[in-house]
């Protein structure tokens, strides 16, 4: 038992992983920093609906170390993880209070993109990066829906 | 879905809207450019001047016709360089990267400080 979910968290980190990859060769020709889709999202929302937290939380940690080294170099790590903690503590909170697998995704998405202003705020020791709340709160929002939809029709082909 | 999800979102856009308007209420006439790098004061220069500023040999900006671009910058995403034209203190000229900031700020007193 558990050995198979050692491998089950290794095969979702490789697939999270190359969906950080393959997000970073089509950046969204948006002129808005820190726009997009969120792929690898969806491996971690499944391993929290399917597998349990904790299987999620090293997921999430595996990916965001795998493509701040080999992809987006370390400058985006902070903001990765800052991204990646807050959207994963969210979905956790929000699967707690009966959210459905959109509704957690949503919520994902929103705090994912507020981890990464508070991340750009810290960086730049500057409160400018807020500017980017109200736009980045809604993109995220309906990022986490599409993602979330992604999800729930992965999980029903799956059984 | 469920009821509770639209509720989060609707919260979720509640809040964004409002962040949004009290970030316009606080627009105010600008006519100075600022920029910092890592949080300390780079230069300020005046609005009405036409010039191109280099910071730090990373980027630079060039202040046109009354507003202020990023014209190019080292770093690979030249997200800052897409950002456009500002001319207004709501909008902000950002570069991760380099931790560069332009802002456009209202400043009465005479003089500007000019590094």
């Amino acid at each position: 038992m558990k050995s198979a979910k050692i491998t089950y968290i290794a095969l979702l980190s490789a697939l999270a992983a190359v969906f950080g990859y393959i997000e970073s060769l089509f950046p969204l020709p948006v002129p808005i920093p820190g726009i997009k889709l969120g792929l690898s999202n969806i491996v971690i929302l499944f391993a929290l609906v399917k597998m349990d937290g904790r299987s999620a939380f090293f997921i999430m940690l595996i990916k965001v170390l795998i493509c701040s080294v080999l992809f987006s170099g370390m400058n985006s790590f902070l903001y990765s993880l800052f991204g990646g903690i807050l959207s994963f503590a969210a979905m956790c909170t929000a699967k707690k209070f009966n959210f459905s697998i959109v509704g957690t995704s949503m919520a994902g998405g929103v705090f994912h993109n507020l981890g990464q202003i508070l991340a750009a705020a810290i960086f730049l020791s500057s409160p400018a990066a807020l500017y980017y709340f109200p736009i980045l709160s809604v993109c995220g929002l309906f990022v986490g829906a599409a993602v979330g939809i992604l999800c729930k029709i992965i999980i029903s082909r799956l059984k | 879905m469920k009821k509770r999800d639209f509720l989060f979102a609707l919260c979720v856009i509640t809040v964004a809207i409002s962040a949004f308007f009290v970030i316009k209420m606080t627009v105010k006439d600008a006519d100075t450019v600022r920029i910092t790098v890592d949080g300390r004061l780079f230069c300020e220069k005046p609005l009405s001047t036409d010039c191109v500023i280099d910071i730090n040999g990373t980027n630079t900006a060039v202040i046109e016709n009354g507003s202020v671009y990023m014209k190019s910058a080292t770093c690979p995403d030249k997200l800052c360089v897409h950002q456009g034209k500002v001319s207004d203190s709501a909008k902000k000229i950002i570069c991760l990267p380099n931790k560069v900031v332009i802002e456009v700020i209202k400043r009465t007193d005479i003089d500007t400080v000019v590094k």
